[in-house]
């Protein structure tokens, strides 16, 4: 009969005890799983999305602070930082978390020969207008011989291959075109296009719109090495929001970023050489600089922030790194809101199921008090008495806790259906999209989030992971048992000579 | 050598900003094999000299000595452990288990050597102490006050001690069964060798035993 064995009996011959012991336990476990298990879909939506999103960075001027640092300072509001250069791209780009980058410029260009794509509505109304005969064709430069987009599998090569390093370093004319354009103008590769920089002369720029004059042009002759198609995502209804236009898309043409800065050189020095009195040699030399838009791919999503530390002291003041995952938080709000209270919830229900737990342990000691002095009169060591006391709470606690499992899923479940999903959903208007989907949209193009919440409230799945069982186990186990601190000074300072003589 | 002993033995009961004394300067021993009796006015303090001798409380000054040694040196909870049996007024039984249990309890506490079939021993002294074997499995709840003293005086004698004490352990039963009481509290002094100490306020209890002393303002006396 020794203190295990008088725990079980305890529990097994004083059913009513065990049993408001249990319920009182199932129920604050209720509360606890629920919580528990709110906050870990929460954090799965996390978790899942940002690694369905991958880790895609930009550095970008912070608008946010320009605007803050001019509010502070009406007088001399901070001049536009000039752009960022190769030089330090590269360094940035060597960082050990960083997979792969690409900085690519971009340059509208127009042609001769070659059919701007179109949809059926686009050509019946716009075949002439002089955007897309003089820029209708939009060239991105890139550093990066594989091409980010066909790497990281947003576009896949059709045909041909992609740039070699000496090609990108030398800026040959070689081209990777879109199917829908090859398609459209009957292209292989292999075969040659030529496309033509205009310089424009539009008159007097107050007057009425005319055709404007060519003053210019530069024919740049490019052979088609490669033919690749953008991986679409199915249309959805609610999607319209901040896709890029398919017309935009398919005249897209890569080349090394060597050949469109030959062509942005070109222009600026014709335009400057226009205001050659006007402009100061400083001015001369920033209207020269290239600007770029750069990518950083890391290994993995985990190394965002110690990425994004790293960088921001390297870079200059106003910029700052941007990820896809941006948008994210704010599309998410529900989520982190609800993942928030789960935390409080969880908080106060820990605090309140020591107290509650510790009083009712307490309670029953009180009435135990006899049986306790017995033990001690026999002569049993008090570590053993408590450890009886604990085995059954314990027990019943772990019975209780497993139970409570299960059914604080549910019900967190049921809560999460209308508390995250419904809100989540009902919060997005497709038509009015948050201005942050937009921004993610021109900073990253094919690789912004296009997240919905309806892909987050799909992500977002409270089951029974190990991480949540083991979890709740845990924090249950450690509340019952930091509950039987208190009533464990009890017996310790139980004097069995009081109670029993 | 005295198997029990009080040397000099002084307790006081902290009574706001006097001290109550209930024992000064007291000195006795207790001998194996000898069914001692301790009678006193109420309130004179018998049951504080036994929580004393068992253990349950410590003297202000002296000591207590088992066997030549203080029993602080053997330790508290070790002297209950392996020493002394005590049998309560109030029975003290565990309410939610068995008489036999009860008795299993305290042989699964001691340190002392117990044969292996500790049930069927137990069986067997709670039916030398006058309980039936149908009744040893029963809760202690379901048995009589006199049923439930054999349980205690069981349970007392189970671990294999050599000092019995007893606080007024006829006080709630008949004469018949305070007898039958007596008679165990003799059989276990005289066959098995045990010292037997029992605080009573019974005549007849006193009467049969082997000695008899008087508490009466804070010592003990062997006469009255
Ligand atoms: N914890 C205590 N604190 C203060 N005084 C106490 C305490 N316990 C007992 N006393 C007092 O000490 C005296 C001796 O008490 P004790 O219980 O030892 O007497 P007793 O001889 O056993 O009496 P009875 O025959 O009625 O059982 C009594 O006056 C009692 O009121
Ligand atoms: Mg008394």
């Amino acid at each position: 009969m020794n203190y295990i064995k008088r725990a079980l009996l305890s529990i097994s011959r004083k059913k009513s005890k065990s049993l408001l012991l249990f319920l009182i336990i199932f129920i604050l476990g209720n509360v606890m799983a629920g919580a528990i298990a709110i906050r870990q879909g929460a954090n799965n939506v996390e978790t899942n999305i940002k690694r369905q999103l991958g880790a895609v960075l930009t550095i970008e001027v912070d608008n946010e602070a320009i605007e803050r640092a001019s509010q502070e300072n009406p007088g001399s509001p901070p001049e536009w930082p000039g752009p960022l250069q190769p030089d330090l791209l590269k360094t940035i780009g060597q960082s050990s978390y960083v997979k792969s980058f690409d900085y690519t410029t971009q340059f509208g260009l127009g042609s001769e020969n070659l059919q701007r794509w179109m949809t059926p509505e686009e050509a019946e109304w716009s075949m002439n207008d002089t955007y897309s005969k003089f820029y209708g064709f939009q060239l991105k430069g890139t550093e990066y011989p594989p091409v980010m987009i066909i790497e990281e599998g947003k576009a896949t090569l059709k045909a041909g291959r992609t740039f070699s390093q000496d090609e990108i370093s030398t800026g040959v004319g070689v081209a990777l075109i879109t199917q829908q354009l090859a398609d459209y103008n009957n292209l292989g590769v292999g075969d040659n296009i030529v496309l033509s920089n205009y310089i424009l002369d539009y008159g007097e720029t107050d007057g009425p719109m005319v055709e404007p004059t060519i003053t210019e042009r530069r024919d740049i002759p490019l052979q088609i090495i490669g033919i690749y198609e953008n991986i679409e995502s199915p249309e959805e209804p609610n999607q319209m929001v901040g896709q890029i236009s398919k017309s935009e898309l398919y005249n897209t043409i890569i080349v090394p970023n060597q050949t469109i800065i030959a062509e942005q050189q070109a222009m600026n020095e014709y335009y400057i050489s226009q205001m050659e009195e006007e402009l100061t040699e400083e001015q001369k030399a920033q209207a020269m600089l290239t600007y770029y838009t750069s990518l950083f791919i890391l290994n993995s999503p985990d190394d965002i922030e110690a990425f994004k530390e790293e960088t921001q002291a390297l870079l200059p003041p106003f910029y700052k790194v941007f990820t896809n995952s941006d948008s994210f938080s704010i599309i998410a709000a529900p989520v982190q809101q609800t993942s928030k209270m789960a935390s409080y919830v969880l908080m106060v229900a820990i605090g309140a199921s020591i107290l509650i737990i510790s009083l009712v342990v307490m309670l029953f000691l009180r009435d135990r008090k006899h049986e306790l002095g017995i033990y001690m009169s026999l002569g049993e060591k008090r570590s053993k008495v408590i450890s009886q006391i604990v085995i059954e709470v314990v027990l019943v606690a772990i019975l209780a806790i497993a139970l409570s499992l299960v059914t604080g899923n549910f019900i967190a479940q049921g809560l999460s259906e209308s508390m995250v999903r419904d809100q989540l959903i009902a919060e997005q208007d497709p038509f009015n999209p948050d201005p942050s989907v937009w921004e993610d949209q021109w900073r990253f193009g094919q690789f912004a989030s296009n997240m919905t919440g309806e892909d987050i409230a799909e992500n977002y799945r409270i089951n029974f992971s190990p991480a949540y069982i083991g979890l709740f186990f845990i924090i249950g186990l450690a509340t019952v048992l930091i509950s039987t601190v208190v009533p464990t000074l009890y017996i310790v300072r139980l004097n069995p000579k009081q109670v029993l003589m | 050598m005295a198997i029990l002993e009080t040397k000099n033995v002084t307790y006081y009961y902290q009574d706001g900003d006097s001290r109550r004394y209930i024992l000064e300067d007291t000195s006795v021993e207790f001998e194996k094999g000898i069914f001692y009796s301790i009678l006193g006015q109420s309130g004179s303090g018998k049951t504080t000299f036994l929580s004393l001798i068992s253990a349950l409380d410590s003297p202000a000054e002296g000591e207590i000595l088992y066997e030549g040694r203080n029993i602080k040196d053997i330790g508290y909870e070790n002297f209950r452990r392996n020493k002394v049996g005590i049998i309560f007024q109030s029975y003290n039984l565990i309410p939610y288990l068995t008489a036999l249990e009860n008795v299993l309890v305290a042989m699964s506490v001691t340190e002392n050597e117990l044969p292996e079939n500790k049930e069927e021993v137990a069986y067997n002294l709670l039916d030398y102490i006058g309980l039936a074997k149908t009744k040893a499995d029963r809760p202690v709840t379901k048995l009589s006050g006199g049923e439930q003293q054999r349980v205690a005086i069981a349970r007392a004698l189970a671990t294999n001690v050599d000092i019995i004490l007893a606080d007024e352990p006829t006080g709630n039963v008949d004469e018949a069964m305070e007898q039958e009481i007596v008679n165990i509290f003799k059989k276990l002094a005289h066959e098995h060798d045990k010292c037997v100490i029992v605080v009573t306020h019974s005549k007849e209890v006193s009467d049969q035993s082997d000695e008899t002393l008087y508490l009466y303002k804070g010592s003990l006396k062997d006469h009255e």
